[in-house]
């Protein structure tokens, strides 16, 4: 019976099988900072296109936390900012799994050079974090900004933050100012995406808010010509979106 | 052979709908979409619902990537058998005369498949043995692709899937693999995970790329760190592409290179790392010593193949033991003694092969700081006793609850199958206290011990565990340690 009891100490473990799990913790993440710019003047309440807005931004969230889900590099944090008569923030940085989005109301002028100077107020260390990834920017406009809109663009990007972060922006209707767009951009060769329609306003919604997401945390394949050279970061190309619907709000 | 004569289709429609029809005319079937599971930087993946219930899935390409190379790569992939069942292949292309492009289809993984990204955020808890598997796994599986002179380009850690219950892996994204030197593809590959000389421009994705994208993909499954993020990466405040290009391209050091320690993990942010290193066997830990030193300056010769990672790991799976105190998984890399035979055995890990010192002399453990100390915190026991067994002086497998034999432990001219093991360990069905081994093979064993003798082991017949008995497998003998 002896050498059973010396089996009985080499297999004794078995009690604790359940309970052990490996050492360590997750793998260290950056933060990556997901910033809505929208418009809330009074004419996004034209052929309902803040709700369409609203619908769309909904729709992209569960997306936007699959994708997360398999960041491996990046805590997304997700806010927004409106502008109006004025500009606010109205969601602060969330965590992508408990963001939850708020319905917004359209009213007021077009103070899109008072968004960017708030933009410019949180895109420094601090608040920012000193580990970050480049913050990507969407701003979503149908108009024409009633504001000063070059001095406040001028100061986010004098801030390191705001020139190194993925700037896109979404023209919504054929109304938008297409020049001023291209300028928060900066790129030449990037576009505003121009949303003729509902649909396709929720495919470049749901695209900035998965791929170009992803671009910045979870870089993905590199295509063999990279888009530009000068960008800090890579960003796929928008699909082409075809549709059928014809172009009416 | 089949043949494709791609047709130019202008329509104004390059996604499906949810119950749209698609015509797979290689397979002669009509399938309906179900629903989108995933849009890329390339193109959107569909789930099918097919006529004979098999389970597939339609990628179709955006216009921009539906390329006359990414066409003709299918071509050759489609008409080209998949290296094995674990690559998600393209099984034939896909055209539709209402849809701009084209696609393919290729089989759906099932659902115990799960990202790595998952481990990585620990929301998973696999076992080692479960993640060395899946590493030996991914190596013999690209082990035999690159065998047949073809290159996946683009390897990472999005591309591959996992069964934290077994280790399991399937690869996807298979439609980037060409013959090695073509140069073809849409892709040059994952930032983090690129060698070097691609990010600097050097060169183009080929094997020997792929070989460094492999240990780095192996570094973060077992590390749960990047093999370059270290001290320097801390001092990015924003890491945007030229500071990764930096980072990983032309400047790139190993967080462990021995002789320079200026980009050593910091304590804080890579904890993980630092941890892991302590745990693992100093011989496993050289391979990516050398892959991330030697392999980075000598892109051509320096690297560690595929077949040295393979015995590596396999090696390694094998000498996992659980901590009899709190059942953490150890791995057995010291001189461990037979004490009960007077026998030695020396150096088990660090020669990778095994010296039977049967001269009668007793090693003081004490005198050995190596001597193994179970890594858990709470736990730190150092009174390790372990059975083992010890095949031709050559092989040393730990003998745990769940350990199997596969016919690569009896005939190391066989390859490794870990789907037909040849022997497992067994609970006697009335005394749960004693233990056993099941001869699953065909063989009869031959069994000798001091005591009682010689005995014969039919298959399907158990044969008690003690030590100093001698097992005949029939290509070679074991003998049980402890």
């Amino acid at each position: 019976m002896k050498l059973f009891g010396e089996i009985v100490i080499n297999f004794g473990y078995l009690v604790f099988m359940t309970l052990m799990t490996l050492p360590g913790g997750e793998i260290s993440k950056r933060e990556l900072h997901f910033i809505w710019i929208v418009d809330c003047s009074g004419s996004m309440r034209d052929e309902g296109k803040i709700q369409s807005l609203n619908y769309a931004i909904r729709e992209a969230i569960p997306h936007m936390q699959r994708e997360a889900e398999n960041n491996i590099q990046a805590n997304l944090l997700i806010s927004a900012l409106k502008f109006s008569t004025g500009a606010q923030w109205i969601i602060p940085p969330t965590s992508v799994t408990n963001f939850r989005w708020i319905d917004l109301q359209a009213k007021g002028e077009t103070d899109m050079g008072q968004a960017m100077i708030l933009l410019s107020e949180v895109l420094h260390i601090p608040p920012m974090t000193d580990r970050g990834l480049p913050p990507v920017l969407v701003l979503l406009s149908d108009g024409q900004p009633t504001d000063n809109y070059d001095d406040g663009l001028n100061k986010l990007l004098k801030e390191p933050w705001g020139r190194k972060a993925i700037r896109v922006s979404i023209a919504i209707g054929e109304d938008a100012n297409l020049d001023v767009l291209q300028k928060f951009i900066g790129y030449d060769d990037r576009k505003p995406l121009l949303a003729r329609n509902p649909e396709m306003l929720s495919n470049y919604i749901r695209w900035v808010s998965t791929v170009v997401q992803s671009a910045s945390a979870r870089p993905k394949s590199q295509n063999r010509e990279l888009d530009d050279q000068k960008a800090n970061i890579a960003i796929p190309k928008p699909p082409e979106l075809f549709s059928n619907t014809t172009d009416v709000w | 052979m089949v043949t494709y004569e791609r047709e130019i289709v202008m329509t104004n429609a390059s996604e499906y709908h949810p119950g749209d029809s698609v015509y797979i005319r290689d397979l002669d079937m009509v399938c309906n979409i179900e629903k989108e599971l995933g849009s890329g930087t390339q193109g959107k993946v569909y789930s099918l619902i097919c006529p004979d219930n098999s389970d597939l899935v339609l990628k179709w390409y955006f216009t921009n990537m539906a390329t006359d190379e990414q066409f003709e790569i299918l071509k050759f992939l489609t008409t080209n058998p998949s290296p094995s069942e674990k690559f998600l292949w393209p099984l034939a292309i896909v055209e539709d005369y209402s849809k701009s492009g084209f696609g393919y289809v290729m089989s759906r993984k099932d659902n115990r498949f799960k990202s790595f990204s998952l481990w990585l955020s620990r929301k998973v808890e696999p076992t080692f043995k479960v993640l060395l598997t899946s590493c030996f796994e991914i190596c013999q599986n690209f082990h035999i692709l690159h065998s047949k002179g073809l290159c996946y380009q683009d390897l990472s850690l999005n591309n591959l899937y996992f069964d934290p219950a077994n280790g399991d892996i399937r690869i996807g994204d298979t439609d980037n693999i060409v013959v090695n030197g073509s140069n073809k593809g849409n892709v040059i590959g994952t930032p983090k995970f690129m060698a070097p000389e691609v990010i600097t421009g050097n060169t183009l994705p080929n094997t020997q790329t792929d070989l460094y994208s492999l240990a780095v993909l192996l570094f973060y499954i077992l590390f749960l760190n990047h093999p370059l993020e270290g001290k320097k990466e801390t001092e990015i405040k924003s890491l945007d592409l030229p500071s990764m290009e930096h980072l990983y391209g032309v400047n790139p050091i190993f967080i462990f290179d021995p002789e320079d320690k200026s980009n050593y993990p910091d304590p804080i942010y890579h904890h993980n790392a630092l941890i892991f290193w302590d745990i693992y066997p100093k011989v496993f830990k050289n391979l990516f010593i050398r892959s991330f030193t030697e392999g980075i300056r000598d892109p051509l010769h320096g690297r560690v193949r595929e077949t040295e990672w393979k015995i590596a790991l396999s090696e390694l799976r094998d000498s996992i033991f659980h901590c009899y105190k709190c059942g953490s998984e150890n791995f057995l890399q010291f001189r461990t003694i037979c004490e009960r035979n007077d026998k030695v055995v020396s150096d088990i890990m660090d020669n990778t092969s095994t010296i039977i010192n049967t001269r009668s002399e007793k090693v003081v453990r004490a005198k050995d700081t190596s001597f193994v100390v179970c890594w858990n915190p709470k736990c730190r026991n150092s009174n390790i006793h372990v059975m083992f067994l010890l095949i031709e002086g050559r092989l040393m497998v730990t003998l745990n609850h769940d350990t199997k034999l596969y016919s690569h432990h009896i005939n190391p001219d066989n390859r490794y199958d870990f789907n037909s093991p040849i022997a497992e360990v067994t609970r006697h069905p009335k005394d749960k206290n004693v233990w056993g081994l099941r001869n699953l093979s065909q063989n009869t064993w031959e069994v000798f011990k001091p005591d009682t003798g010689t005995v014969k082991v039919y298959p399907q017949q158990n044969l008690l565990l003690t030590t100093n008995t001698e097992i005949n497998f029939g290509f070679s003998r074991g003998k049980i340690c402890y």
